[in-house]
């Protein structure tokens, strides 16, 4: 008997439909990879499984756990199943838990409710739980507060509230999207542990399909609320019939045709020379504060027309270098050389002068643009830099050409950011690093919030704009793939150093590095997973 | 991995039926300005006319708020003491607002020492109790509305400086901040054209909750007799004559008291209108 069977499940808001017509399965001891880009539906799905749609939805169709008939049951009844039958694991590790609560107590919550039990009682399953995640006793205290425990962990903590009662079914939404490569598999690990151990269903919901690829029995592809193709995960990756499946695939391995136009020979346009940015750490009653380096000595170079790839996992100090470079921080020592002219010493019109040559596109495209301003205003921001302002109407003209540049319609330049997508917002932030003509442009995350098909599309755009004007990319990201996918050559950054450096494909295929190795053997590679699926299967063939 | 806080205040993006606390609170602040208004050209009575014959009548069709112990018109009384409240509870906020803002805005822009010292300098003055602050300048300055404004208007400043300092702080991490740092604009600059109109709402907000303290602290100068002098009428020295009478002549409290009552339940219910109205969040789970 399935764990949890869904039979034409549909949920409309107002006159808008959300979900159209999903039916889903889930066997014991199986995951199932559901995967879909922003509203396609897939973390509705897995609300309407707990019953907690929005109040004002309407939902029809059948869902069953363990055989029982839960949709349509009175709230009651659903607090009843929810944490006992189903347990859920949220992306975000930050907010998922309770900041003012225990670990401890935060676990036994769940028991208690359930079960009735003591608060002794409670407290003894929640120790064995948090054993079973991989939090010992001896360093994870049930007395520890979320704050003092690492994203990682927190969600360690999530999981062992989600199977405190050993559920019969699991839903990770997006749980470990927001956690870096090697905690991530990590995490990944340990559900597939607590999969088979316990032999409840998983329900992985993910836009990552590498990671699906290689946790997944069986893949569910949704889109538009609708589920438009569902089988054996090599089934699926092998031989994925329906065409939006096929564009999904296609877009995530995306990568983008560039012209090999690095000038070798001409001098670097940016150059950063023995670079370090400290912190006051706490304050010592006597002597001097501890101080935490966060960029350690850093030197790096690239060439006109280059892109170059910095990549680290978070806390590495690969942002706090990246804003010393743009001069949006003082270091303590080192110089940046924008085009030989140190921009870390410019002040007034020098400083200007050198910020028109490099520019920045960060990852946010909801918190990049002030929400007041319109387009073209934003757009025309940093003619701030040029020495001769522009009149009003030629500035126009120009903002006009640049949106048209980065593939925007001319008449967008006259509304406000909210009115435009994700992938939009991104090209709208092109447009303002591009209109002063920079010769480097720093790439803070910029695809990492956006879909794959988005994705590969502001890496089309931005490779295509490398090679009509001679940019230079700076990509600073947690995100191999698309590294491997856009650059000439490769940082490596580890605890404020940087520990290996190379040509992208070189790094790729012989790390040296031990650090590099292990952020390497943690990426989900989907050509890699895909090849070993195959591989399997031949196997179990023969 | 955005650990962003939401966004501060936010221009509401569905227009959606007006809050009620906002339709209720606009109605009675604009019948109380009204009347401030319409007493420029027109009373019942001149204030000043001091008629014995009629005193202390109580309210009757020709005079519909009664006559005090010298006969004045009270209803005249209160239309023109409601410019008096008025004006001094609005150039108290745009002193407190005028001086504040910028305080805090320098505070959040600048940090380190210049935030130390504009801080330090909020909370010496938050230290003193308003009332006292005001006593011991109407008794350095002597009494008078122009006293009164300056001792609610310094009153103020730290509130608005404490607002627009904390909400900047938490605009200066966003990214569009460092987006305009990168295209060469000085933290002045920035915070006039990206900070200052991104907390707008939010000083709106404070600034008609500042205008309602401001009408009960200048009631309250008034009535221990620091606000403005006779002849100039007030609600507040009207309460504090009406006191004694109190027994024989009720209206000639509950009508200054209520004149009293009524603005600042305009002013407040208009704050909290303004707040639900800016704040998507807010607007949600009304």
């Amino acid at each position: 008997m399935s764990v949890l069977d869904i039979r034409d499940l549909s949920l409309s808001i107002g006159s808008t439909p959300i979900l159209k017509k999903v039916s889903l399965s889930v066997a014991p001891g199986e995951i199932l990879g559901l995967v879909g880009e922003s509203g396609s539906g897939k973390s509705m799905t897995s609300l309407a499984i707990l019953g907690l749609t929005p109040p004002r939805a309407a939902v029809t169709g059948e869902i069953r756990l363990n055989g029982q008939l839960i949709s349509g049951a009175t709230d009651a009844a659903l607090q009843k199943v929810r944490g006992r039958d189903v347990g859920i694991i949220f992306q975000e590790p930050m907010t998922a838990l309770n900041p003012v609560m225990t670990i401890g107590d935060q676990v036994a919550e769940t028991v208690r409710l359930h079960k009735g039990v003591s608060r002794k009682e409670a407290l003894a399953v929640a120790r064995a739980v948090l054993d079973r995640v991989g939090l010992p006793a001896e360093r994870f205290p049930l007395s520890r507060f979320p704050h003092e425990l690492s994203g990682g962990q927190r969600q360690r903590v999530a999981i062992a509230i989600a199977i405190a009662l050993t559920p019969r079914l699991l839903i990770a939404d997006e749980a470990t999207t927001a956690l870096d490569v090697t905690t991530q598999a990590q995490v990944l690990e340990l559900l597939k542990r607590l999969v088979r151990e316990d032999g409840m269903g998983l329900i992985l919901i993910t836009h990552d399909l590498a990671v699906v690829a290689e946790t997944a029995d069986r893949v569910a592809v949704m889109k538009d609320g609708e589920l438009v193709e569902e089988g054996d995960t090599r089934r699926i990756f092998t031989g994925m019939t329906h065409p939006y499946s096929q564009r999904l695939l296609a877009n995530a391995v995306h990568a983008p045709t560039r012209k090999a136009a690095v000038q070798h020979d001409a001098p670097p346009v940016l150059q950063v020379e023995g670079l370090v940015r400290e912190y006051a750490g706490a304050r010592r009653l006597f002597g001097k504060a501890d101080a935490f380096r966060a960029v350690d000595d850093v030197s790096l170079s690239i060439q006109p027309g280059e892109s170059v790839g910095l990549v680290g996992e978070s806390g590495c100090g690969k942002s706090t270098l990246l804003r010393a470079i743009l001069a949006l921080e003082t270091p303590q020592a080192g110089r940046v050389l924008v085009r030989g002219r140190d921009i870390t010493a410019a002040r007034g019109a020098a400083l200007k002068a050198i910020r028109r040559d490099i520019q920045v596109v960060f990852q946010d495209p909801y918190g990049s643009f002030d929400p007041r301003w319109t387009v073209a205003r934003l757009v025309a921001e940093n003619f701030h830099l040029l020495d001769a302002q522009p009149s009003p109407a030629e500035a126009r003209r120009r903002v006009d050409q640049m949106l048209e540049q980065v593939g925007l319609p001319a008449s967008a330049g006259d509304k406000y950011p909210h009115e435009f997508s994700g992938g939009q917002r991104q090209r709208i932030a092109i447009a303002r690093a591009l209109i002063t003509d920079p010769a480097v442009i720093a790439l803070d995350e910029a695809v990492s919030a956006l879909d794959v098909s988005i994705r590969a599309q502001i890496l089309d755009l931005l490779a295509d704009l490398s090679s009509r004007l001679g940019l230079s990319y700076l990509f600073v990201t947690h995100d191999l793939t698309v590294v491997r996918a856009v650059t000439d050559r490769l940082l490596v950054m580890q605890a404020g150093k940087i520990v290996e450096q190379g040509q992208t494909a070189a790094v790729f295929a012989t790390p040296s590095h031990p650090y590099t190795q292990k952020l390497l053997a943690a990426t989900p590679d989907l050509a890699r997973n895909i090849g070993a699926l195959d591989a399997a299967h031949k196997e179990t063939v023969r | 991995m955005t650990d962003a806080p939401a966004p501060i205040a936010l221009a509401a993006k569905s227009r959606g039926p007006w809050p009620l606390s906002l339709v209720v609170g606009g109605a009675l602040t604009v019948v109380v300005v009204l009347t401030a208004l319409i007493a420029f050209v027109w009373t019942p009575y001149d204030v000043e006319a001091v008629d014995i014959a009629a005193k202390l009548a109580a309210p009757s069709s020709t005079h519909p708020f009664g006559t005090d112990h010298f006969g004045r018109d009270v209803l005249s009384m209160i239309m023109v003491g409601a410019q008096n409240s008025l004006a001094v509870a609005l150039v108290a906020v745009g002193i407190g607002a005028g001086i504040g803002v910028p305080l805090g805005l320098t505070a959040a822009a600048r940090g380190g020492w210049v935030d130390e010292l504009v801080m330090r300098g909020n909370d010496l003055i938050f230290a003193f109790p308003a009332l006292l602050l005001a006593v011991m300048i109407t008794a350095v300055m002597g009494p008078g509305a122009i006293n009164a404004i300056i001792a609610i208007g310094l009153f103020n400043i730290p509130v608005f400086t404490r607002v627009a300092r904390g909400a900047a702080m938490g605009l200066w991490t966003r990214e569009y901040i460092l987006a305009a740092r990168t295209a060469g604009k000085s933290k002045a600059l920035i915070s006039v054209q990206h900070i200052l109109p991104n907390l707008m709402s939010l000083l709106v907000v404070q600034a008609a909750i500042q205008f309602a303290v401001g009408i009960v602290a200048e009631a309250g100068l008034s009535y221990v007799g620091l606000g403005a002098q006779p002849p100039m009428p007030s609600w507040g020295r009207m309460l504090a004559e009406a006191q004694t009478m109190i027994g024989f002549a009720p209206w000639l409290a509950v009508m200054p008291g209520l004149a009293i009552f009524i603005t600042v339940l305009g002013l407040s219910l208009t704050g909290d209108g303004l707040r639900d109205l800016f704040d998507p969040r807010v607007r949600r789970e009304r």
